[in-house]
């Protein structure tokens, strides 16, 4: 059994038992991310805060019945997103999200023979540890996220960092596979652009 | 003819490893001869790896939130919710 999920099998039995270790590995691993997929659905970071909440008591009280037949992360997300879903309907917003990703301002990069007009630069120290403006990389990272288009940011986060199958991701956001690449590809390219404004 | 286009938008498929050996080997050898995608390329790696790299700031993040969650569990099981 790989490394991880063994831990990932501890961790479950020590949620269902109720303790308060395993229950601290699982919101630090979801929760931060569970609020972003929530604001992406409510357009609102106060709601998606509550959302996220009122998730992880769902959580708690339900997880003697998970079966397993997704991954836990896949699990909590799916209960996640039909309780943001169903406050959108409540607040009277669209519960579909806008799944129109273009492509056509990256394209401008190249000339009419589909060549780079000018050299992608060299990201020589683009590391974690970087310090720009008096904050590290990952704050601008983390910018650039929330301020992508919601189906992008969802997408980006359930399968980008919360590494949750394809299917997963399309069944929790009601969206296509086509739908979700699209969406991914146009987010990756969107943080990349961010980070080449930072410069290399 | 790959175009530097063409590639760029198979570069997420290709670092997914989604992509069948004849298009790997079509991007390979086009990375072989152009500069400006394999910096493109590395870039995209990059990307990614700042991408996961922020996840796991927000794992070591704070946890205020909990005992809140908790207490709200625990009443509710005590008067049957």
């Amino acid at each position: 059994m790989p490394a991880r999920t063994e831990h990932d099998a501890q961790v479950l039995s020590g949620l269902i038992e109720g303790k308060r270790e395993a229950f601290e590995i699982v919101y630090r691993r979801h929760n931060a991310s569970m609020v972003r997929v929530a604001s992406a659905i409510l357009r609102n970071r106060a709601s998606a805060e509550e959302i996220a909440q009122e998730t992880w008591i769902a959580v708690l009280r339900n997880i003697g019945g998970f079966e397993g037949r997704s991954s836990l992360a896949g699990w909590i997300f799916t209960i996640l997103s039909n309780k943001a879903k169903t406050r959108a309907k409540r607040d009277g917003l669209s519960v579909s999200l806008d799944t129109s990703a273009d492509d056509s301002t990256f394209d401008d990069a190249f000339d009419g023979r589909g060549r780079w007009r000018d050299m992608p630069e060299l990201w020589d120290e683009m590391t974690p540890e970087r310090i720009v403006d008096g904050r590290q990389i990952l704050a601008c990272v983390g910018d650039a996220i929330d301020g992508l288009p919601p189906a992008q940011r969802a997408v980006l986060v359930l399968r980008g960092q919360q590494d949750l199958d394809a299917e997963e991701v399309c069944a929790i956001l009601g969206i296509t596979e086509g739908n979700m690449r699209v969406l991914l590809h146009r987010a990756r390219l969107s943080l990349r652009q961010s980070l080449d404004r930072i410069g290399g | 003819m790959l175009t530097c286009r063409d590639l760029s938008h198979q570069a997420d498929a290709f670092l997914d490893g989604e992509l069948g050996l004849w298009k790997r080997l079509r991007i390979r050898l086009h990375l072989s001869m152009c500069e400006g995608c394999s910096r493109f390329m590395d870039q995209m790696r990059t990307t990614r790896s700042l991408l996961r790299a922020e996840a796991d700031v927000a794992e070591s993040g704070e946890i205020a939130g909990i005992d809140t969650i908790l207490a709200a569990f625990h009443e509710g099981k005590q008067s049957g919710g």
